[in-house]
């Protein structure tokens, strides 16, 4: 069975062969140390970011930042990730406070030595809450909803409720997960680094995600208000988030489905405009950036790991 | 109608629930959905679950798919001993933490190393190119030293001093490859040891018992046309 092919074209002639590319490379020089700033959005004083009201601190997440000794509750997060966007958003929307890191992955950031000391996976969103380091945003929500006591219906204590919330994620991390984040990579990363994704797996994809939209808007949400119930649970917002990536870069994922258009309608009156406008901003100026070329250019040492993900790509 | 359980052992998932439902004195019927003889393709199984996947749950009215999501609901309904899932905070985060990392890594690596060396050659007479077959097995590779480095670690087990659902779900998975054939534990001693105490924990009969047909997965015989015409569609969405 083959994997398929990367197809490497565009105008980055001073790319290796991605069959070396592929390989472990040596890093040449070391990481370029960051000088504190902040995430490429925020660097437009007057863009998206400038716009943003934080109610919680923000710091630029780098290794000249000092740490205060008794540190609260840190986020490591980027809004451009899925699932960095439900753990802000559900962090957000229950008034739960935090430092937000945020963690530039297109300059690389999370693959610096200092932040492998953070999660050695190398991915985010990473909770540190004192001593207490976790990964893996349905963890960080389930941690999130228990040690902050939020509203029941986030993560049902009733038995049965409760179970549909797993099964839903549990077949999310099967159809939805991977899946839905493809289209950024086809029109946006890949493109970044002068790769271009073959044709038969873009329409590939398109299957995919039509077909777990079916899935999604008959078995899970079915004649139900929400996916796992009558009320918002984690469930809703982790698929919100992942269905935004393929909407940022210009799929009409809702066109034809009215009763999944109404349920997103619904997660979002609930979330509150305002919370729903700070979270999705970058995200959905992503092909603008593009446009623009204000994106930042990836640093050659994160060209691998981005390579290897494209070629994942069925 | 108590309990039931729709389960195939040759399924690592499906394992899982079986080992944790016998080793917890978990009152269940059986039903079992036989994959290669594709009865989970069947009519009468979409009834039960219309994704057309075990292990699936029955509990009366209640119908429950999901691996993960079928043990924490016994591991709450039955009120199992606290190490499978504490109540402790942190202590279930890194469980949660874990069954929601293998997801998308080690099972995917697992049952694509069943498929690739075994499966597709052997039972479905179709041949995997030797570059498959390698990146396959690599990227298996990749994640037995996150899974050692990352979860195991010098720990007892997976998540601390104790068994949990995480070993259980590690374990079940990793026997996939193991039946195929991979050296998945000859060269890494830590990964053995951990197997050894995890067998030790569940019990050896119970592991043989829920391991046998994945261990004689080399041996099935190949697949007559009209079955693999019927498999060949769900196995491709499968291995992705």
């Amino acid at each position: 069975m083959n994997s398929g092919n990367v197809t490497t074209g565009g105008p980055s002639s001073h790319l290796p062969p991605h069959r070396e590319l592929l390989s472990p490379a040596p890093i040449s020089k070391p990481p370029r140390k960051r000088s504190g700033s902040l995430a490429w959005a925020t660097g437009q004083r007057d863009g998206i970011l400038g716009k943003i009201q934080l109610e919680c601190r923000t710091q630029p997440w780098t290794s000249t930042v000092p740490h205060a000794p008794a540190m609260g509750l840190e986020l490591y997060l980027n809004l451009l990730s899925q699932p960095s966007r439900a753990v802000y958003i559900f962090a957000k929307k229950n008034g739960i406070p935090f430092e937000l890191r945020t963690v530039d992955i297109i300059k690389g950031q999370h693959r610096s030595k200092e932040f492998f000391q953070i999660n050695s996976l190398q991915k985010v969103p990473v909770l540190k809450d004192g001593d207490f380091i976790l990964t893996e945003s349905s963890a960080i929500l389930i941690y999130l909803s228990c040690k902050y006591q939020t509203a029941d219906h986030w993560y049902p204590s009733d038995l049965q409720a409760r179970a549909r919330v797993h099964e839903y994620l549990g077949w999310h991390a099967d159809c939805i997960r991977g899946t839905f984040g493809v289209p950024m990579w086809v029109q946006v990363l890949g493109p970044l680094i002068g790769v271009q994704v073959p044709e038969e797996k873009v329409e590939r994809n398109r299957t995919a995600i039509d077909q777990a939209l079916q899935w999604l808007e008959n078995k899970f949400l079915g004649d139900r208000l929400f996916l796992a119930g009558q009320q918002v649970t984690l469930a809703d917002l982790m698929a919100l988030e992942e269905l935004m990536q393929p909407v940022a870069v210009g799929y009409e994922l809702f066109k034809g489905r009215p009763r999944l258009a109404a349920w997103r309608e619904r997660v979002e009156a609930f979330l509150g405009a305002e919370l729903c406008q700070e979270a999705h901003s970058l995200i959905l100026s992503i092909l603008e950036q593009a446009a623009k070329k204000t994106l930042p250019t990836p640093p050659p040492e994160v060209y691998p790991t981005m390579l290897l993900r494209i070629a994942r790509i069925p | 109608m108590g309990l039931e359980l729709y389960l195939d052992l040759l399924s690592q998932p499906c394992r899982a629930v079986y080992i944790f439902a016998k080793k917890n004195g978990i009152p269940f019927e059986l039903r079992i959905v036989d994959l290669i003889k594709g009865q989970h393709l069947s009519d009468a199984f979409a009834q039960v679950n219309p994704l057309k996947k075990v292990p699936a749950l029955k509990d009366g009215d209640f119908t429950l798919t999901e691996s993960v999501a079928i043990l924490l609901y016994l591991t709450r309904k039955y009120k199992v001993p606290d190490y499978w899932y504490p109540q402790d905070l942190q202590a279930r985060a890194r469980v949660d933490e874990y069954l929601a990392w293998q997801h998308t890594t080690l099972r995917r690596s697992c049952l694509r190393a069943l498929w690739h060396k075994v499966m597709f050659p052997v039972f479905l007479d179709e041949p995997v190119s030797p570059q498959t077959l390698a990146a396959t097995l690599a990227e298996l590779d990749v994640n037995l030293q996150l899974l050692e480095d990352k979860f195991l670690q010098n720990k007892a087990f997976l998540t601390g001093p104790h068994i949990s659902l995480a070993d259980l779900v590690a374990i079940t998975e990793l026997m996939h490859p193991v039946g195929a054939g991979c050296q998945v534990f000859e060269s890494r001693p830590k990964l053995a040891t951990w197997r050894q105490r995890v067998e030790a924990a569940v019990g050896e009969d119970l592991f043989r018992e829920a391991h046998e047909v994945i261990l004689k997965a080399k041996d099935f015989p190949p697949a007559d046309p009209t079955i693999k015409q019927k498999l060949m569609p769900w196995v491709l969405a499968m291995i992705r």
